[in-house]
C-alpha cells in the first residue's frame, strides 16, 4: 500500500514484463459507498499524479493490452470496476468477475496481479519450473 | 490452526509457501522463514491432473504450491507444451469449473480432508471486451 485516505486509496502491484523484467504498476482506488458500491480503479503515476500515460502501461498478450488500455471512462478495463461492470451487459456475461458486496480487495488484487504476472508463463512454457 | 481447521494438532503439516518438504515442528524454526507465507494442511502431497483438451496430465504437488506453480508445469514442456505466445493467456480452474483460481492461492485450499487428489482444467482466460453483445 502506498497511501490511504478515505475514499481513495494507492497501492503498487508486481509485475512482469514480456522480457521477463520485474516491475510494478500503481492504482489508484476510489472507495466511496464501498463495499456496496463497486471500486473505481485506474491505473496511475504515483509520481506525477495522473493516469499512467498509454506508452507506458503493460504489455504483452491480447489479455493483457485489454485490460489496461485506454477507454471512455479512464479505469481499469474489467468487470469488477465501477464503470466496467455496467458495460456492455458484463455483470450478466462475466459473473466470475464481476463486482459485488461480499468480496473484498484482494479479489481486485488478485485479479490485477494475475494479469500483471502473465507473461512470466511465455518463459514457464519455454523451460519447465 | 489445526483448531480452527476442526482437526487434531497432531495431524498438522506446516508447510512454508512453494516449499518442498513439511517444516519439523521439533526445531526452532528459522527466523528467516518468519516472513514468508505458510499453510497448514494435514496431506503431505496432493495428486494434482490437469485436463487439457483431449489429454490429461499428472504431477504430485506439497499442499503449499501456489496455483502459478501448477500452472508452470502445465504450459511447460512436462506439461501441455502450450506455445509460449499464448502461454499468458492461461488460467487453472477447478475441473468443470470455468472460474479462474487465483494464482498466488495455494492448492491445499480446494482439497479437503480426505481427499489427496485435485482435478484442474487449463483454460484460457477470458477477454472482456467491448465487442460483446
Amino acid at each position: 500500500m502506498l497511501s490511504y485516505t478515505y475514499p481513495v486509496l494507492y497501492i503498487a502491484v508486481a509485475a512482469v514484463e514480456p522480457d521477463q523484467a520485474v516491475s510494478e504498476y500503481d492504482f489508484k482506488f476510489e472507495l466511496t459507498g464501498f463495499p456496496g458500491t463497486a471500486p473505481a480503479v485506474w491505473i496511475w503515476d504515483c509520481k506525477a499524479g495522473c493516469l499512467l500515460p498509454a506508452a507506458r502501461r503493460p504489455k504483452g498478450s491480447p489479455r493483457i493490452v485489454e485490460a489496461f488500455k485506454e477507454w471512455g471512462d479512464h479505469t481499469v478495463y474489467r468487470p469488477w470496476d465501477r464503470m466496467g461492470g455496467p458495460h456492455n451487459n458484463w455483470t450478466r456475461d462475466f459473473p466470475a468477475l464481476t463486482w459485488h458486496p461480499r468480496r473484498d480487495l484482494t479479489f481486485i488484487l488478485e485479479d490485477l496481479n494475475g494479469l500483471l504476472t502473465a507473461n512470466a508463463l511465455a518463459r514457464a512454457a519455454r523451460a519447465d519450473a | 490452526m489445526a483448531r480452527k481447521g476442526g482437526f487434531p494438532a497432531e495431524e498438522a503439516l506446516l508447510f512454508v509457501e512453494d516449499g518442498d518438504e513439511p517444516l519439523d515442528l521439533a526445531v526452532l524454526v528459522d527466523e528467516r522463514t518468519g516472513e514468508r507465507i505458510h499453510h497448514v494442511h494435514r496431506a503431505r502431497q496432493i495428486e494434482v491432473t490437469v485436463f487439457y483438451m483431449a489429454g490429461e496430465k499428472s504431477k504430485t504437488f506439497r499442499p503449499a504450491a501456489r496455483v502459478q506453480q501448477v500452472l508452470d508445469w502445465a504450459v511447460g514442456p512436462k506439461g501441455f507444451k502450450i506455445d509460449p505466445s499464448i502461454a499468458p493467456e492461461m488460467e487453472l480452474a477447478i475441473h468443470g469449473q470455468t472460474t479462474p483460481l487465483p494464482k498466488n492461492a495455494h492448492i491445499g485450499r480446494f482439497v479437503h480432508h480426505p481427499e489427496h487428489k485435485l482435478a484442474l482444467d487449463l483454460i484460457r482466460g477470458v477477454v472482456p471486451n467491448g465487442g460483446l453483445p
